[in-house]
């Protein structure tokens, strides 16, 4: 859903950037036209206009890419696995929902501060790619990289994989827990 | 899709999230989604996937009424909600899909099971009936 909605967007943006070329290389016609005597010259300018609107397309696309459309709540998201992270007192839970991965194909890695999770979900065996009536499940390797929180212990960090949700808690270090520290009465100034 | 269909409108094939109140213990209000599936053709009839992350067996029904399968997941709330959300990207519910089947379909013959988190429902093909050569007799 979110894809399709990013494809119209796409669309009308491209038919948007192709009228403007038109509009545009149409009054460069005629600038050229009047300029040289109501005679048509080969508009060599043409090219650089051209560009700069093929350039224009490019960055749009680029900037719809990073737009997330998926809706709140909703699973449409292309993003495989979803994760959620929560913060509690003594430390911070991650899970991902990586139904069907088996725990041999599921890699979770932690260094210079980013967490990594990577595997492998594949497609049954007996089904031949024109074999599909539907298909909407993801199949492929997938990989996903967070940067922890701050102040979390690397060699610290527990594992846990059940009903195809993949659960990591990482404990804080020590000078992330929050300490109170008693205020005394001092000497009167 | 001829054989299966879906019985839920194309619509709402994603992003279906329809807070219902379910009777019994629990007041609160739960999410149910649409899971994501796949459906492949074999030798022996159809195998169904669907993507159920947090349903374990005793939380799964998955019932036959007259040409209707409909599969529930019950996902049982755990304490991994709790705390300060600072990312989130799934939310947690049910898992609620339904089909139709066809009379190609052997009702009696459908299996399924349940691994980490994916079901896999087989629906064999029903055996053509043999041609039955009827004797005709005279008086």
């Amino acid at each position: 859903m979110a894809l399709e909605i990013q494809q119209g967007i796409r669309q009308g943006i491209r038919q948007g950037i192709r009228q403007g070329r038109k509009a545009w290389q149409e009054q460069e016609t005629e600038l050229v036209q009047t300029e040289s005597g109501g005679v048509w010259m080969a508009v060599f300018r043409w090219g650089n206009a051209w560009d700069a609107f093929q350039e224009l397309e490019r960055e749009m696309d680029r900037l719809l890419q990073g737009v997330n459309l998926s809706f709140p709540g909703g699973r449409s998201s292309r993003r495989f696995p979803l994760m959620n992270l929560v913060e509690r007192d003594d430390h911070y839970l991650l899970t991902a929902e990586v139904p069907g991965v088996e725990i041999s194909d599921l890699e979770v890695t932690a260094a210079g501060g980013l967490l990594t999770i990577k595997g492998v979900r594949r497609p049954p065996e007996e089904a031949r790619d024109d074999s599909f009536r539907r298909q909407e499940r993801f199949h492929g390797t997938w990989q996903r990289t967070i940067q922890l929180p701050d102040r979390v212990d690397e060699d610290d960090l527990k594992a846990e994989y059940s009903a195809g949700i993949l659960k990591i808690r990482l404990k804080k270090a020590a000078s992330g827990i929050v300490r109170n520290i008693p205020v005394t009465e001092g000497p009167e100034a | 899709m001829s054989d299966l269909e879906n019985d839920v409108p194309a619509r709402s094939q994603e992003d279906a999230v329809v807070p219902t109140k379910r009777s019994g213990g629990d007041s609160e209000q739960r999410l149910v989604f649409n899971p994501p599936i796949d459906i492949y053709e074999t030798g022996d009839g159809l195998v169904l996937y669907a993507d159920l992350p947090g349903v374990t067996t005793d939380g799964l029904d998955l019932q036959v009424q007259d040409n209707r399968l409909t599969l529930f997941g019950r996902v049982r709330r755990e304490d991994s909600d709790e705390g300060m959300v600072l990312h989130e990207e799934y939310r947690t519910g049910d898992f609620l899909r339904s089909f139709i089947l066809s009379d190609e379909v052997d009702h009696d013959r459908i299996t399924a099971r349940l691994n980490h988190g994916v079901l896999r429902v087989e629906l064999p093909r029903a055996s053509r009936a043999q041609p039955r050569r009827i004797e005709v007799s005279t008086d």
